[in-house]
C-alpha cells in the first residue's frame, strides 16, 4: 500500500488540527493535533503507529497501487460521461461596445468592427447551434461588450434573439451591467430568463468610482432600481461584485445594503465576487489587484469582523464549502476549463470562440458560422483535449483533482500553450476553509 | 480523525457537481478565476 498520490493534508489555519482530504476516492477528515504530527513525521520518513495506520487505510488515504490507478481511471471514465450530458452553454456576443468606461475593463483594446449585428448573422447563430449542438442540453448567454443598450435597434435584435430562443426553447442568461435593466424588463417577460447578472463594486460612490458612464456619470442608483424591477418581476439576479484592494473594504456595505433591501431573502437572488486580475494585458496599477490566495486571506478576516457578509456570500475556499454543505466532496475535477466541451462563445462578427476568455480576440478565432460555416478542427481538438492527463505538471500534482488544470486561456496568456498549467492555491484555500467551516465542530 | 463525509444513508442529495462548474454560478467569469 501506498501513501495515495492524491491526498491533500495540512494544518487548519489557527489552529491546532490538521486536514487530510482525498478527492479520489471523497474521503475528508480533520485530524487532531497528535495525529496530525505523526502523518507529518510519516511524510517525513518516521514510522506510523498501526493503529492510526489502520485508521488511514480505512478511509482509502493509504491505497494499494493498483487499486488507485483503476480507480482513477473509472473515475476519469465517469466525469467524462457526466460531461458529455451536462448543458452546455452558448455565448453570443451582439456587440463589444459599451456605455460604460469601467476602471479595469479587459476589453479595452479589442477591436470593436463597425458591422453591426443583423438578423441574417442572428438566423446563422441559431441555425449553427440547432445543428451542431442538436441532442445536447443547452443554454444561450448573452453576453457584451453590454448588451443592453437604450437604442430602439438594440432592443429590436435583443427582442428578435429572444424570439428565436424561444422557438428553440432555451433559456436564456444575460451579462450587463444593469444600467438599462428597467428600460428591458417587458423585452425579457417574453423570454425563459434563467438569470441576469448585474455587478455592483460597492455602495454609492465606491461602485461610482469604478463603474461610470462613457463621459462621466453615476451608475449605481439607477441599477438598483434596475435589481428592484427584475426581483419584482422574479427575474433571478445574479449579482457580482469585482473586488481588488481599493473596494474590498466596502464589502461589508455592500452586504449590508443587500440585506436591508431583502435582496439576500429572495429566492430569486445570489451573489458571486469577482476578482479583479489581468486576463490579456496588464492594468495600469497592478499592486491593486489580489491575488487568488490573498482575496482569500483578506474575506477569511473580514468575515470574522463583520459576519453578515456571510449572508450575502459564502467563499467556496476549493472544495470547503461544497463539503460543509454537502456532507461529501464533489466529484474529481479533471478539468476546470469548459472551453470547448460545455462553453463555446459567438460574436456578431460570425466567428466561434472557445469561451468568454477568448471571444472577440481575432487570433483566437476557431472558425465561423457567418457567412459560412468553418471550423479549426486541429485547434478545436486542442482545446478539447485538455484536461489534468494531457498537462505534463498536472499528471504528477496531489491537487489535480481539486484544481482541474485551471483556465486554458490564462495559461495560454502564461506560457503560450493551453496545454499548461493555471495553477490553483488548493491547499491554502483548504487551510482556511476547514477553520471557516469545521473548525467550530472539533474538540 | 473524525471524518467530514456522512454515510450514504445520510446524504440529501445525489447529484454532485464538480465545484467551479455549479451552473449557478458560471455565467461567465467562474472558471477564468
Amino acid at each position: 500500500m501506498i501513501y495515495s498520490r492524491h491526498n491533500i493534508f495540512s494544518r487548519i489555519s489557527g489552529s491546532g488540527n490538521y486536514f487530510i482530504v482525498n478527492l479520489l476516492n471523497g474521503s475528508a477528515d480533520i485530524l487532531t493535533p497528535e495525529e496530525g504530527g505523526m502523518l507529518g513525521d510519516f511524510l517525513g520518513g518516521k514510522e506510523i503507529a498501526p493503529e492510526f495506520l489502520n485508521s488511514l487505510k480505512e478511509q482509502g488515504y493509504f491505497m494499494d497501487e493498483k487499486e488507485e490507478e483503476l480507480l482513477y481511471r473509472s473515475k476519469y471514465l465517469d466525469f467524462i460521461d457526466s460531461r458529455d450530458e451536462d448543458e452546455v452553454q452558448l455565448f453570443f456576443v451582439p456587440n463589444y461596445s459599451c456605455n460604460f468606461a469601467c476602471t479595469y475593463c479587459y476589453q479595452d483594446e479589442y477591436a470593436n468592427p463597425a458591422t453591426g449585428l443583423t438578423h441574417k448573422v442572428v438566423d446563422a447563430f441559431f441555425c449553427y447551434i440547432n445543428t451542431e449542438f442538436a441532442g445536447r442540453k443547452k443554454y444561450l448567454t448573452i453576453f457584451g461588450g453590454e448588451p443592453l443598450q437604450n437604442s430602439p435597434k438594440q432592443k429590436e435584435m435583443i427582442g428578435y434573439m429572444l424570439r428565436l430562443a424561444n422557438d428553440s426553447a432555451l433559456e436564456v442568461c444575460f451579462v450587463t451591467n444593469g444600467y438599462m435593466l428597467e428600460e428591458y424588463i417587458e423585452i425579457l417577460g417574453n423570454a425563459r430568463i434563467r438569470e441576469i447578472q448585474v455587478t455592483l463594486d460597492g455602495k454609492g460612490g465606491v461602485h461610482d468610482t469604478r463603474r461610470f458612464l462613457k463621459g462621466g456619470g453615476t451608475t449605481f442608483d439607477k441599477i438598483v432600481k434596475g435589481i428592484d424591477a427584475c426581483l419584482l418581476n422574479k427575474i433571478p439576479v445574479n449579482l457580482r461584485m469585482v473586488v481588488d484592494k481599493e473596494n474590498i473594504d466596502g464589502l461589508p456595505e455592500l452586504a449590508q445594503f443587500a440585506i436591508d433591501k431583502g435582496w439576500t431573502a429572495s429566492e430569486y437572488f445570489k451573489t458571486q465576487l469577482g476578482r479583479n486580475y489581468e486576463l490579456h494585458h496588464c492594468q495600469a496599477t497592478s499592486e491593486k489587484l489580489f491575488s487568488r490566495i490573498s482575496l482569500y486571506e483578506t474575506l477569511y478576516k473580514m468575515a470574522k469582523l463583520h459576519p453578515h457578509i456571510l449572508e450575502f456570500y459564502r467563499p467556496a475556499y476549493s472544495v470547503s464549502k461544497f463539503l460543509a454543505e454537502n456532507g461529501s466532496l464533489p466529484d474529481p475535477l479533471f478539468d476546470a476549463c469548459p472551453a470547448c466541451k460545455t462553453e463555446w462563445a459567438f460574436d456578431y462578427t460570425g466567428h466561434i470562440f472557445s469561451c468568454t476568455a477568448t471571444v472577440g480576440k481575432v487570433d483566437e478565432s476557431l472558425g465561423t458560422f457567418y457567412p459560412g460555416i468553418s471550423r479549426k478542427e486541429e485547434m478545436i481538438n486542442l482545446w478539447e483535449s485538455r484536461d489534468v492527463t494531457a498537462i505534463d505538471a498536472c499528471r504528477t500534482c496531489n491537487l489535480q483533482l481539486a484544481c482541474g488544470g485551471g483556465c486554458a486561456s490564462v495559461a495560454k496568456n502564461n506560457t503560450g500553450t493551453i496545454s499548461s498549467t493555471d495553477c490553483r492555491p488548493v491547499k491554502e484555500l483548504l487551510e482556511l476553509g476547514f477553520s471557516a467551516y469545521f473548525e467550530k465542530h472539533t474538540s | 480523525m473524525k471524518s467530514l463525509v456522512k454515510k450514504k444513508t445520510e446524504k440529501t442529495s445525489t447529484k454532485k457537481v464538480a465545484q467551479c462548474c455549479a451552473k449557478t454560478s458560471k455565467t461567465v467569469v467562474g472558471c477564468h478565476d
